[in-house]
């Protein structure tokens, strides 16, 4: 197919397409409130893009693309901000930044860390569009073999994953896992339509819903955390010095986001795995390979280039199998189908053949959309960042109004903020008793899938469980999985007998 | 109770996971046509929980533990300081049922002026971040966003 596409004349139309006015001003706008969406916790660029759709009825199809691909790329990057500022992840693809970006920035050093994000991000963004642009072809094919056993090893490595590198044990962090994996089957089994712990409730017929969980467990739980401490003691940083960081600096991360990049680039393109599940495993990734891995979580530049890099590569990597194929890489590229087909254009093979202006102008509105945000981190993330610096009163106040609105403001049900409030109590509790609470969103979000592919499987097999091991990729997975959980333990059977004699009484 | 704490998270863990498993396995054990049910799944979760969560219990009663493994300063799990968050989920829970009968415009600057006193703010600081923040959050989403917002049923 490509074979019969002139490529400059492909991007040229393109480029005249998208350098129009009225184009401009919506990529800008829309990356400003994609970053803004980003930044604040509790919206996100689902929201931002759902909200905005309805909207982009009267503008042209180029615009109304730029516009939402602002946002879905600002918010990827706005995300980082909060989650170094006040260890909340402003989205949900931002959180491993915290575990990083946090400590970077009780240190004293939020300006690098913030650059650190923005360059890694505009870095993980701009080469996921290089790959989107020649890789499309490819890599669609590829992930149309995958079936429900390499889906299923997957998302389940990725559970894997989390929990080994969350603070804690990892036996916590897969008892974490596991009860946000249960908290995913609230309601209709998907196949038979049995209600599961629905307990007579029709709100919960629908499920626990995904967003007032998150900022609830997230949001609400910080508030709790920082309301709980002395008024005296201040967990924010004020001073934001040094946003642009040196050149050696990033150079000498240069393998760190080349690896984020691919990973990025490589789970976007796989359908329904979107910037998380890349940030997690570039982050563990890197913390596997690092000699120190002991300086993950205490403030290591690489923690927060690997996961920033990674998040953001799945812009572009999510919008191969949407343009090639119409299959959405993530939620978000799932609201970008729809916003196509209210132009009337159907995204897939054929859009590629009747319509290649179209995909041309989104991949270069997205390849300058990164170039928008870098400005707005590199120059102003000051002023992102004065959203978060309030004297901690007024910003507990404002995280805890606009949360809660802005869980009321998905579904306009007040029930989705009890949720909220519940999931604030859940997550404040489980630090409490030093549990970690990603691998429990985490295992909720992925929840649904790892039980659809599960059984999936199982169909494909015929009730035999050991379909799962007969196809290499799958099997390739589940084994690392295993490799995982049975690593900390072997290594801790190892140090034990060597410390043993320099312990004094344990 | 920092000793204890790892005993008594997987006692706790260890009850939940058995009032789960009562209540799954309830559910319909489905054939390989329906991909095994609505059971097993949620099934071999709760097992799982349940043999983490006895591991935890071991764990907690074989290493007495000196300390946390969290980068973080850990506060004592009950204390006085514990005053302000539970004001704080009181004070949401109250805000959330006068929604409906008092509306967006009423309930929310009386939530926020007292949560920010609760806070520590003085009353001035207070009334005005509460009023001019609903305010704000009335245009944004009511106008621009055409969210509608709760109207008192009360008042109606």
């Amino acid at each position: 197919m490509f074979g019969e596409i002139d490529f400059l004349s492909f991007y040229m139309a393109g480029i005249a397409r998208t350098f129009q006015p009225d184009v401009l001003f919506f990529l800008v706008l829309g990356t400003l409130i994609g970053v803004i969406f980003g930044v604040i916790p509790g919206l996100s660029a689902t929201i931002g893009i759902a909200i905005l759709t309805p909207f982009t009825y009267k503008m042209s199809t180029e615009a109304s693309l730029a516009l939402l691909l602002g946002v879905y790329c600002g918010s990827t990057f706005g995300g980082s901000i909060s989650a170094i500022l006040v260890n909340i992840p402003g989205t949900i693809s931002a959180i491993m930044t915290v575990l990083d970006g946090y400590p970077m920035a009780r240190k004293g050093e939020a300006g690098r860390a913030i650059g650190l994000a923005t360059v890694a991000s505009f870095i993980g963004g701009l080469l996921s569009i290089f790959a989107l642009a020649f890789l499309a072809p490819l890599i669609a094919v590829w992930a149309l073999k995958f079936s429900a056993e390499e889906y299923f090893a997957i998302t389940v490595f990725g559970i894997s994953v989390i929990a080994y590198v969350s603070t804690g044990t990892m036996l916590k962090g897969l008892i974490s896992a596991i009860i946000g994996l249960l908290l995913a089957m609230v309601g209709v089994d998907p196949t038979t339509a049995y209600p599961r712990f629905t307990f007579e409730s029709t709100y919960l017929l629908g499920g626990l819903p995904l967003i007032p969980l998150m900022v609830g467990v997230f949001g609400f739980a910080e508030v709790l955390r920082m309301a709980e401490r002395d008024p005296s003691a201040h967990r924010l940083v004020t001073s934001i010095s040094r946003i642009v960081p040196s050149l050696r600096e990033i150079v000498g991360l240069f393998g760190t986001l080349v690896r984020g990049s691919a990973i990025g680039i490589f789970i976007g393109a796989v359908p329904a795995a979107g910037g998380s599940i890349a940030a997690i495993i570039s982050y563990g990734v890197e913390k596997r390979i690092s000699s120190h891995p002991e300086t993950f979580g205490q403030g290591e530049p690489r923690g927060i280039a690997a996961p920033e890099s990674a998040n953001n590569a799945t812009t572009g990597g999510a919008l191969i199998p949407m343009l090639t194929l119409g299959i959405p890489g993530d939620l978000v590229t799932a609201l970008l189908i729809g916003a196509l087909i209210i132009h009337g254009l159907f995204p897939g093979p054929l859009l590629f053949k009747d319509h290649p202006e179209v995909i041309s102008s989104v991949i270069i509105s997205l390849f300058l959309s990164n170039w928008v945000f870098l400005a707005f981190g590199l120059l102003g993330a000051r002023y992102f960042a004065k959203l978060i610096t309030l004297p901690r009163n007024v910003l507990l106040t404002m995280i805890l109004c606009i949360s809660v609105v802005g869980t009321y403001s998905i579904d306009n049900s007040i029930t989705d903020v009890w949720v909220y409030l519940c999931g604030g109590l859940l997550g404040f509790i489980l630090t409490k008793v030093e549990i970690p609470v990603s691998p429990l969103v985490i295992g909720f979000i992925l929840g649904p899938m790892v039980e659809s592919y599960f059984r999936q499987a199982l169909i494909l097999s015929y009730g035999n469980p050991l379909g799962f091991f007969t196809r290499p990729i799958a099997a390739v997975f589940l084994l690392l999985t295993v490799l995982l959980m049975v690593a900390p333990y072997l290594a801790e059977k190892l140090f034990r007998s060597r410390l043993k004699p320099l312990t004094s009484g344990d | 109770m920092g000793k204890h704490l790892d005993t008594v998270t997987g006692l706790v863990l260890v009850g939940f996971s058995g009032v789960v498993y009562f209540i799954v396995k309830d559910f319909p054990t489905g054939t390989a046509k329906e991909g095994m049910g609505a059971r097993l799944l949620p099934l071999l979760l709760t097992i799982l929980l349940a043999i983490l969560s006895i591991s935890l219990l071991i764990q907690g009663l074989i290493r007495r533990r000196t300390g946390s493994g969290e980068a973080e300063v850990s506060l004592p799990l009950l204390g006085a300081h514990l005053k302000i968050p539970a004001v704080l989920v009181v004070l949401l829970v109250l805000y959330l049922l006068a929604l409906d009968p008092l509306g967006f415009l009423i309930a929310t600057p009386v939530f926020l002026i007292v949560v920010m006193r609760v806070l520590g703010s003085d009353w001035r600081s207070s009334a005005l971040l509460g009023v001019s923040f609903t305010a704000f959050i009335y245009l944004i989403f009511s106008l621009l966003f055409q969210v509608p917002l709760p109207t008192g049923s009360l008042l109606e």
